[in-house]
């Protein structure tokens, strides 16, 4: 593959996944410069490990899993709480960056019913139906079994039902 | 049912997006950053995954007889080694498309060694002229390809500087050739029929084709517009800086460590000026890129590189070859110790290189360069076109240059022994330094654009 091809292709997973991984950010630290900065770096790093010939099978749960590690880095420098614990969540924030009055109003809906769960069926919901991963996925991102995850994404869809009181057993 | 519900209501969070500015501002951060952070290894590999080749690269290198082919030319034994192995295993490191075109340009310039090697000598003869001649065009044309690639890959500070350097490289030994027929009348119609053709070479139109891929890589980049001629960008300006500031630092590395093996002073004492001229150029070439002037500091760097260049090359064919001395040629004499009596061609000389390198020409004053190697007085002219000297503090050598009242004088400046002490060296240490203390803060602006200097580990 010659670099014009690999330049060119890396360029547009920036193109196809650049939202969705600021999103993913934005998500974590609600805080639209540093979002934009992690999401650069993790772009970066993509392509610096890459650039040394490591081979990656799919793009763009690596940039994920960067910017995972990314997010984790920035909470170790910024002050020593758990991943876990991280209370960025802020939904004011985060709808600040969507322009469109009626757009804003639906996701402050959205990330208000979010914010009502724990950070980590926040993450694995918005990863599976945000960004589309799959179970086996997910648990590279972060860092977890694929089964436990998708036990995990069960509960969390559960939870986020009983928040949105949709019945379970309409299931 | 429910899934989709969800899905939908989660779904919302899709518009969510970067704006427009930042996601192309990004996009071309990032652009840059993969441009000057190429695949180094991948290709590697896959060359190492071809077993057979390894084993035949590695026997041919740690052999004697690979090493003895390195000095071989037409006509010798070991000939066929030097070119079908030794330059096949160097082939083997250039994993795109700057690298091919260093390779490809690299092999010219051991072709045209050769034709010097054996006109030196007086053997060679228009059969093997011919053959060195077509093998240096095809190479040299393969460089150019490979140089027209690079740029459209948007590695334009690489392929302007490869082919200043390939140009280069073909001017300057058509003037050593010329020298050497002058003095070697047995073959002086092949090498004189070899010069010929070597200037034809020089004079192909690589330069179109790079300032066309200029300005097709700029599109995305950061573009500086003046009128209608889009020039280097701030990134690209910075690397034409520091690829020069590398030749210069070889060239005078080269300079320095063969000081003793010159026979002519006076080439010698050119040479020192050319190496004070391309420190000069590259330190004015600062001060425009400080000031956002990357037009002009394009064509400034393009004449120090011109000139480090021609140091190395002199420089190692002098070390090669007991090239006869000026100061044994009446003519050559004259030229070498030019003094006020400087004859009205070679101001007219002069004045027409300069002229030529104020219109970013600076290319086609190669081959006069070396002509004025012997040339004192229009050598300093190039010195005293030299913009602003801050840090070599020269202006005011540079007006006595232009004086045409008292040439000895200056000379005596520029003439001091060469060593880490005299000035000289001095100077050009300064301006290797400038050029590092200018990158590095370039390169620490750029780092904390790119991370807001948060996260860099």
């Amino acid at each position: 593959m010659s670099d014009l091809n690999t330049k060119k292709e890396f360029l547009a997973v920036y193109d196809n996944h650049a939202d969705a991984v600021y999103r993913r950010c934005l998500f974590k630290t609600s805080e639209h410069e540093i979002a934009l900065d992690l999401m650069q770096e993790s772009f970066t790093r993509t392509w610096d490990y890459l650039a040394e010939g490591k081979d990656v099978r799919n793009v763009k749960a690596f940039v994920f899993t960067v910017a995972n590690n990314l997010i984790k880095d920035h909470y170790k420098k910024k002050k020593s709480i758990p991943m876990a614990d991280m209370g960025d969540f802020d939904p004011h924030q985060i709808a600040d960056q969507v322009e469109n009055i009626n757009d804003k109003v639906q996701v402050e809906e959205v990330i208000r019913a979010l914010q009502q769960l724990k950070e980590s069926d926040r993450d694995i919901l918005t990863l599976s139906i945000l960004d589309g991963f799959g179970p086996k996925e997910i648990g590279k991102i972060i860092n977890e079994r694929e089964n436990t995850v998708s036990v995990r994404l069960h509960r969390a869809r559960s939870r986020l039902r009983s928040v949105l009181n949709i019945s379970n057993d309409e299931e | 049912m429910k899934n989709n519900q969800l899905q939908n209501f989660i779904q919302k969070l899709t518009c969510i997006q970067l704006s427009d500015i930042d996601r192309s501002t990004f996009r071309n951060r990032l652009e840059d950053h993969i441009t000057s952070n190429q695949p180094i290894l991948s290709t590697w590999y896959s060359t190492l995954k071809q077993p057979a080749m390894v084993v035949a690269a590695f026997f041919f290198i740690f052999t004697g007889i690979s090493i003895a082919a390195e000095d071989t030319v037409p006509g010798d034994s070991l000939y066929a080694v030097k070119v079908n192995i030794n330059e096949t295993v160097m082939g083997l490191t250039s994993f795109n498309s700057v690298s091919e075109a260093e390779n490809q340009s690299r092999i010219t310039a051991r072709r045209i060694a050769e034709l010097e090697s054996l006109a030196a000598r007086g053997s060679l003869d228009p059969q093997v002229s011919e053959r060195l001649t077509t093998a240096i065009s095809q190479h040299a044309e393969l460089a150019r390809t490979h140089i027209k690639t690079a740029s459209e890959e948007g590695k334009t500070s690489s392929a302007l500087s490869l082919e200043i350097e390939l140009i280069s490289t073909l001017n300057t030994h058509s003037d050593i050739l010329e020298k050497i027929a002058g003095h070697n009348q047995p073959s002086s119609t092949s090498t004189v029929i070899a010069v010929e053709k070597l200037r034809r070479m020089a004079q192909s139109k690589v330069e179109h084709d790079v300032t066309t891929a200029i300005e097709k890589s700029s599109i995305n980049s950061i573009l500086v517009r003046t009128d209608d001629k889009k020039i280097l960008s701030s990134a690209q300006a910075n690397k034409l800086l520091e690829r020069t500031a590398g030749r210069l630092d070889m060239a005078r590395s080269d300079f320095d460590n063969n000081y003793d093996s010159f026979s002519d002073k006076a080439v010698r004492e050119s040479l020192k000026k050319l190496l004070v001229t391309s420190a000069n150029k590259v330190n004015s070439a600062i001060d425009a890129i400080d000031n956002n002037n990357y037009e002009i500091a394009e064509n400034l760097l393009r004449d120090a590189l011109i000139f480090a260049h021609e140091v190395s090359i002199v420089t190692e064919v002098y070390r090669l070859y007991d090239l006869p001395s000026e100061e044994s040629d009446d003519d050559s004499n004259q030229l070498a110790t030019t003094t006020n009596a400087a004859t009205s061609s070679v101001d007219q000389q002069a004045t027409s290189t300069k002229l030529r390198i104020n219109n970013n020409d600076s290319v086609t004053t190669t081959a006069s360069n070396i002509t004025l190697i012997s040339n004192s007085s229009s050598l300093d002219e190039l010195v005293s076109s030299s913009s602003t000297d801050k840090i070599l503090g020269t202006t005011s050598t540079t007006s006595k240059f232009s004086s045409t009242t008292n040439e000895t004088e200056s000379n005596q400046n520029i003439k001091k022994d060469w060593s880490s002490n005299s000035e000289n060296y001095k100077q050009i240490d300064r301006v290797l330094r400038r050029v590092n203390e200018t990158l590095s803060v370039s390169n620490s602006v750029k780092r904390s654009g790119f991370m807001s200097g948060r996260y860099s580990d």
